[in-house]
């Protein structure tokens, strides 16, 4: 079988996390257009690479490596972002990629509230904020700019998130709101009003 | 004051059109002296501001605010022409277009009631009336989809200030509001599409009736051809405004799905802290340390080659064939054998001699003497070698004997 081209490159970026977009250029397009291949050949390693809508290739985690408390500060960071950009933007998906942030105008620390998420991951001034976007780059969610960064569209991932958990509270709000009728009492004969699971 | 005439009317919005249309973008209208100021710095005719004024409202181009005596706004048919040619109508609520159809339904019952009676100038009249009121409902399908487009329009645009969870708001009231009801009425066994149903049947039946008179007939033919194409008309303007307010709603909705989803996350880390983000550990992020299988070639190929290995099919199973396998060793034939041979100086060299068997056979039926209770066996000291072509087997001889007491039975 021929060697996959860009693969030490390819592998070693995946399994620290990282997500490949076009913006990469050459590499992403030998392993979009050779997806297939290079997805057996990580699966005959027990790993299981992926291809997002919005054009993204990422390596899935098993459930012991995953980085556990790094992906839980950049989500709170994307959470915050999405937010401020809900209440102070017109739209939130074409302007979080256009946009080109910079530290000191990110509103985590600005707002009592967000300020008070941040410190509970234990970001406290603009260095550790610069942490947190360094861990974005780092997983192909972001990229430098001259004076900044801005989100590629890996960041999407985050997106996806924020949609899960909007479908999750609608259907919490509708069976709150038509909550389905309880079983009339012995309606078996061997019912005894134990939980059972079918 | 003078009669209104319309050549004035349209002689004046010419030459004043910026004071007019300064009035129309005053939402709140214009206090006389403002509007009498306007009028002297822009006019370049000889009349003074005073004439004009009284001239706007003598043919009805302006008219006081309701309960303001010193405020002037527009008269409503300036107003709706400005609205027109700005494309800037109001949105007609689905009230106002059953208006218009209660007042369709009403002269068509007048319609079916003079067609009975025969009564041919009856008709005429009311035919007019009806004419209007489809013009009417034509204008106002027109206008409304005009205002839906300029809505979304201004929505779309991006120096609008409102934000996500506004814009949101804006278009789903513009959908709930007034598309959908709209969609009630027009749909196929909507209002609408029933009156303007009976309303052609009923001009069928009168064309029918006054086949004779060819005047009658010839505005009947065309009331009928122009409620055909208003109900076209209607329905595509409906559809042009359902379709750009929902393409609108669904970017919005994806939009404010987002932002609700931020938000519903933001709130339980408020209340349970950041352990609480478990949705983000369903991104399953990798990141672990392997050591480069890559670069090892050896390891690479393999990989390389498990990657595209499919394993071959399992030979068949064989069945058991009487013909290939070895018979059965039967003990008491055997035993039977040496006790005919005995006394035997050398078990393994008679077995030899006596069957041929290979190895393991040979010692099985070795054992089998040794542990038979007809013969005893008697161990030598010696170790022999014993030949069996490929394998060469060392043991001390056994002298085999029939046991006194089964010999005599």
């Amino acid at each position: 079988m021929e060697a996959l081209p860009h693969l030490e490159l390819i592998f070693n970026k995946l399994r620290r996390g990282y997500h490949f977009t076009p913006e990469d250029g050459e590499v992403y397009r030998t392993l979009w257009d050779r997806f297939e291949e290079y997805q057996r050949l990580f699966d005959s390693l027990g790993l299981d690479l992926k291809k997002h809508p919005k054009n993204v290739v990422y390596l899935v985690a098993n459930d012991n490596v995953q980085p556990g408390k790094q992906a839980r500060r950049m989500g709170l960071f994307m959470l915050v972002l999405v937010e401020h950009f809900g209440e102070t933007h017109s739209s939130i998906v074409s302007s979080l990629f256009d946009t080109r942030f910079r530290l000191e105008n990110l509103p985590h620390l600005k707002a009592a509230r967000y300020e008070e998420y941040m410190n509970a991951i234990d970001v406290h001034d603009a260095d550790d904020l610069d942490g947190i976007v360094r861990s974005l780059v780092r997983f192909g969610f972001a990229k430098r700019v001259e004076n900044g960064f801005m989100l590629r569209k890996a960041a999407y991932r985050f997106l996806d998130l924020c949609l899960e958990a909007s479908d999750l509270a609608k259907e919490e709000s509708e069976s709150e709101q038509d909550p389905t009728p309880p079983d009339p009492p012995n309606a078996s004969p061997d019912s005894d009003g134990s939980p059972s699971i079918e | 004051m003078s009669t209104p005439d319309i050549r004035t009317f349209f002689r004046l919005a010419h030459q004043h059109f910026e004071t007019l249309e300064a009035l129309f973008n005053a939402r709140r209208g214009m206090r006389e002296a403002e509007l009498r100021s306007r009028l002297d710095d822009n006019s370049s005719h000889t009349a003074s501001a005073g004439h004009i004024f009284r001239q706007f409202q003598a043919h009805r181009l302006i008219e006081p605010r309701p309960a303001e005596t010193a405020s002037f706004e527009l008269t409503p048919p300036v107003r709706q022409l400005f609205r027109e040619f700005l494309r800037k109508q109001k949105l007609s609520t689905p009230k106002a277009i059953r208006t218009y159809l209660d007042r369709l339904e009403e002269l068509m019952g007048r319609l079916n009631h003079l067609t009975e009676a025969s009564n041919g100038s009856g008709v005429e009249r009311v035919l007019e009336h009806i004419d209007t009121e489809i013009e009417n409902i034509r204008t106002l399908s027109r206008s409304n989809r005009e205002a839906v487009l300029n809505r979304v329009t201004e929505l779309r645009a991006t120096t609008t200030s409102h934000s996500v969870r506004e814009r949101f708001a804006i278009i789903s009231e513009l959908l709930d509001d007034y598309v959908t009801p709209l969609q009630d009425i027009v749909h196929s066994q909507g209002p609408f599409e029933q009156l303007f149903s009976q309303l052609r049947t009923m001009l069928g039946e009168a064309q029918t009736v006054f086949a004779d008179d060819p005047s009658l007939a010839r505005g009947l033919k065309s009331t009928t051809a122009r409620l055909r194409r208003v109900r076209r008309t209607v329905l595509e303007n409906f559809e042009a405004a359902r379709r750009e307010t929902t393409r609108l709603y669904e970017q919005h909705e994806t939009n404010s799905d987002i932002l609700e989803g931020a938000a519903s996350l933001l709130n339980r880390v408020h209340h349970e802290g950041t352990g609480s983000l478990r949705l983000v550990d369903e991104m399953k992020l990798a990141s672990f340390t392997m050591r480069t299988v890559f670069q090892e070639e050896g390891l690479s190929s393999y990989l390389h080659d498990m990657a595209g290995y499919e394993s071959p099919d399992p030979e068949p199973i064989q069945e058991p064939s009487s013909s290939h396998s070895p018979p059965v060793l039967d003990r008491d034939e055997l035993i039977a054998d040496a006790h005919r041979a005995c006394p035997i100086p050398d078990a393994m060299a008679w077995l030899i001699d006596v069957r041929d068997d290979p190895p393991p056979r040979t010692l099985r039926a070795f054992r089998y003497l040794l542990q038979s209770a007809k013969l005893s066996a008697t161990y030598g000291h010696t170790r022999k070698e014993y030949d069996f072509g490929d394998t060469i087997l060392s043991a001390v001889p056994v002298h085999v004997m029939v046991v006194e007491d089964t010999s005599s039975s």
